[in-house]
């Protein structure tokens, strides 16, 4: 069926079936999420009050919301390089080339059941083990890091050329010889960029990890929702706010700065 | 070891020669003072958040106690409830439909964050600011403060993925607007065309796969946020993990855990492989 | 010294690489390995190294210890210690340098003696002074000592070539290895380092597995041809055309006309030959 001067109407076959799809696909999951649009309609003037408690902020907990950002800045400080030193571990025994493959494959699937894991399960068990607290919250928050850092580095690692290696090698080093000397110059800067990501996604996750009980802002925006302390709670989702935008700033210059070094002549 | 003499020159006595040029390698002072600030400013964290690192080591049998507790995972869930079921699909729904309305939203923003589809210079960065702003915001506060109006279960998650995903999709959408090729806009303007022509004939079948590609990488996202909001009561895995960690039963949460560990990997795999199945499509079509 | 006696490697499925080679190299001997593509002479070097496993012969290495008293490695079965310990005398010189791109040049050439540093000290310490001005001076007699603070990866190839060999003289070895040092490199360029490696051979073993017979002829003191995995010529550098004709059997203008293009057929090693193999009429059956 050709259209009028040869435009062809079958091109909208496969973007119709797409949407229609597509919107059979919304329905399935409206039903099984239980969506109700009418909610907002009956619920208007009950979301309009909620929001009108929300302000004006509580000033006087300005204070503590600095101090408590800071601890979770102090958290995110603390776990990003013990995260990353847990990464380099997991991200050399991930790298076929310098592994062996028995130790890579267990790695690999390490990092990658990491990787589907949401920081917030990690910390649910190790508050049973350690109970609530910084210390959980930190090593959440390192585990946390394994999942992308491990993958990245193993991949950066496995594009250094086999012959680099190779020659390194045949100058009859260890092999532990061979990571310092072959392997991380050519991987770490890349590696200090990505670290300095992974903070700035830290100070996200902690602040979530901190509602669960981790500590930092992030409990105190949780226990003053939990009190319907609510403009204490805009305090906090302000401080939060601010906490989130610096931290993207400073990373973002920061890492600038780390690419412009390493691609800098020398 | 004697050192033997290098060739080719007689090399009359190597330590006079000035290296015109500082050694690559740091000296053990160097490295020694860096490490033990470095270790300072550990301990000084460490001291300031009263933690004591070592509770890893002294209270490391509690580990042993949960792996006692939690082995063997409780499996028969998958077979026994349609709990668990309903819970993955309440996490995927919400997760995908807070995509598709969020990504929709984001989409609508995007044009106006975007140097060149904006109405004017200001309603572009005042976008910009309102859309990192809002993408600073944590998505389970948003949750908390839907929670009192809509009440709990999976349509508040629906909703507070919704709204975080605008400003996470936004920018991604608004910087891909940005990066089309002008000479193909231009070409329009030419023409005498309007901002709603030129956006429909020249921006849109530039940025349509970008904005694909971003919808699906927000999918990826918003399934595991799915996760952490229902921990705070937006239903579904989450909020299971939640019940029977508060109930103690370890064994049910290693199970929503190995569930959890299951769905995001293969859903990853699954939104890899329809991107790539209709990204192909899009390129043969032109 | 080396010595290599009735080296032979087979692929699994029984296809013969290399047959019966035999050959021994004294210091003093600046030796050049001639043949076409996929003929073996690669993968010589590659046993020699111990990256590959032969099928069958001996290759038997011999150094000088500090206290005098000579030791004597069979490579083809060390333990992987042995195996660095044999490495650490013999100074390998790659097609390309194969060098790690992101040090700088004196780094790359100090690199040389790692073998000889506990990997504990390697970590924490690095190198010592004395060494930097060791592989400073070795650097200098390449001509190279004003790149010594660049990054290996902003150096054109003769000059990464060149590092590759200061590399391997701070190594200090008992024997040179060079996979095709030259191969990469443009007429004027490839002379250049074969003046460079000409004058290693006063004192120690030099072989070199080369594409250009010009090139062999005027610097080697003795050529060895190798042919569809077998020794068809070994004496005078200077072969007269009926050899090479036969040696090269219809590469030669090849060879004559583009030695970069034949070259880099040839330069991965292994692969390359493994892949040479499978073309008809390259091996002997």
């Amino acid at each position: 069926m050709s259209g009028i001067d040869g435009y062809d109407f079958r091109r909208y076959r496969r973007p119709a079936a797409y949407l229609t799809s597509l919107a059979a696909l919304i329905a399935l999951a409206a039903w099984q999420a239980e969506v109700d649009l009418g909610m907002f309609f009956r619920n208007a003037d009950k979301g309009v009050a909620q929001l009108g408690a929300h302000f004006p902020p509580d000033s006087s907990v300005i204070g503590i919301m600095v101090k408590e950002s800071l601890i979770t800045v102090a958290m995110a400080l603390l776990a990003t390089p013990l995260g990353g030193a847990i990464s380099l571990v997991f991200g050399i025994a991930a790298a076929k080339n310098i592994s062996p493959p028995f130790i890579r494959s267990i790695a690999r699937g390490l990092i990658s059941i990491e990787r589907a894991l949401p920081e917030i399960v990690v910390l649910l068990f190790l508050i049973v083990v350690f109970g609530i607290g910084y210390f959980a919250g930190i090593m959440a928050l390192a585990i946390g890091c394994v999942g992308m850092l491990g993958r990245l580095l193993g991949d950066a690692i496995e594009e250094i050329d086999k012959k680099t290696l190779e020659s390194v090698e045949l100058v009859g080093v260890t092999r532990s010889q061979l990571v310092r000397y072959a392997v991380l110059p050519e991987v770490l800067p890349a590696f200090i960029s990505n670290l300095i990501f992974r903070f700035e996604v830290n100070i996200r996750a902690s602040v979530v990890l901190g509602a669960v009980g981790a500590g930092g802002v992030g409990y105190e925006l949780g226990k003053a929702m939990d009190l319907s302390d609510y403009q204490q709670a805009t305090t906090a989702i302000l401080a939060i706010v601010v906490l989130v935008l610096l931290s993207e700033r400073l990373s973002d210059f920061l890492r600038k700065k780390v690419n412009a070094k390493s691609a800098a002549l020398a | 070891m004697p050192r033997a003499r290098l060739w080719p020159e007689e090399m009359s006595d190597v330590a006079k020669v000035e290296v015109p040029y500082k050694l690559p390698s740091r000296s053990f002072l160097e490295r020694f003072l860096i490490l033990s600030g470095i270790l300072a400013a550990t301990i000084a964290l460490f001291a300031a958040l009263d933690v004591d690192p070592f509770v890893f080591f002294t209270e490391f049998y509690h580990v042993k106690r949960l792996v006692v507790d939690m082995m063997p995972p409780r499996l028969e869930l998958l077979f026994q409830s349609k709990g668990l079921y309903d819970s993955i699909g309440e996490t995927i729904s919400a997760a995908f439909l807070g995509t598709v309305f969020g990504g929709a939203l984001a989409v609508g923003f995007s044009f106006f964050a975007a140097q060149n589809t904006a109405p004017s210079k200001w309603v572009r960065s005042g976008m910009r600011t309102l859309l990192s702003v809002e993408r600073a915001i944590p998505e389970f506060a948003t949750l908390l403060i839907i929670i009192s109006v809509v009440g709990v279960g999976p349509f508040t998650s629906t909703v507070a993925l919704t709204i975080a995903s605008i400003g996470f999709c936004g920018r991604l959408c608004a910087d891909a607007i940005e990066n089309v090729d002008t000479r193909q806009v231009e070409g329009l303007d030419v023409l005498g065309s309007s901002r709603w022509q030129t956006i429909r004939y020249a921006i849109l079948p530039q940025v349509g796969p970008s904005f694909l590609s971003a919808l699906f990488y927000m999918f990826d996202v918003n399934l595991r946020r799915a996760i952490v909001l229902g921990y705070f009561g937006g239903g579904g895995l989450g909020f299971e993990l939640e019940r029977s960690k508060g109930m103690l039963q370890y064994k049910d949460m290693l199970a929503y855990t190995l569930c959890i560990v299951a769905l995001v990997m293969v859903m990853e795999r699954v939104s890899d492989f329809l991107r790539k199945q209709i990204l192909n499509v899009d390129t043969q079509l032109k | 010294m080396i010595r290599i006696d009735g080296l032979c490697k087979k692929l699994p499925d029984g296809r013969s690489l290399l047959n019966n080679i035999s050959f021994s190299v004294k210091a003093g001997e600046f030796v050049g390995i001639l043949g076409g593509s996929g003929a073996g002479k690669s993968l010589t070097l590659r046993c020699v190294m111990g990256l590959v496993q032969p099928t069958a012969g001996d290759i038997i290495f011999s150094r000088t210890k500090a206290s005098g008293e000579e030791e004597t490695f069979c490579i083809q079965n060390l333990s992987e210690r042995r195996l660095r310990e044999a490495r650490r005398d013999m100074g390998v010189i790659f097609q390309g340098g194969n060098l790690v791109k992101r040090l700088t040049a004196l780094e790359n050439v100090m690199m040389g003696r790692l073998g000889h540093i506990s990997p504990v000290r390697s970590w924490l310490y690095g190198f010592t002074d004395q060494e930097a001005k060791e592989a400073y001076e070795v650097l200098k007699s390449m001509k190279m000592e004003d790149y010594a603070s660049r990054r290996v990866g902003n150096l054109s190839g003769g000059e990464q070539q060149r590092v590759a060999i200061a590399r391997a003289i701070f190594q200090k070895p008992a024997l040179y290895l060079a996979d095709e040092p030259v191969s990469s490199l443009d007429p004027k360029n490839a002379r250049k380092v074969m003046k460079l490696l000409k004058p290693l051979s006063k004192d120690k073993p030099v072989i070199g597995v080369f594409h250009q017979p010009h090139l062999t002829a005027e610097f080697c003191t003795r050529v060895i041809a190798i042919k569809g995995g077998e020794i068809v010529y070994d004496g005078a550098p200077d072969l007269d055309a009926a050899t090479l004709a036969m040696v090269y059997e219809g590469e030669l203008e090849e060879v004559a006309r583009e030695p970069a293009s034949v070259a880099a057929d040839a330069s991965s090693g292994f692969a390359a030959e493994e892949v040479a193999s499978l073309r008809p009429g390259t091996i002997t059956p």
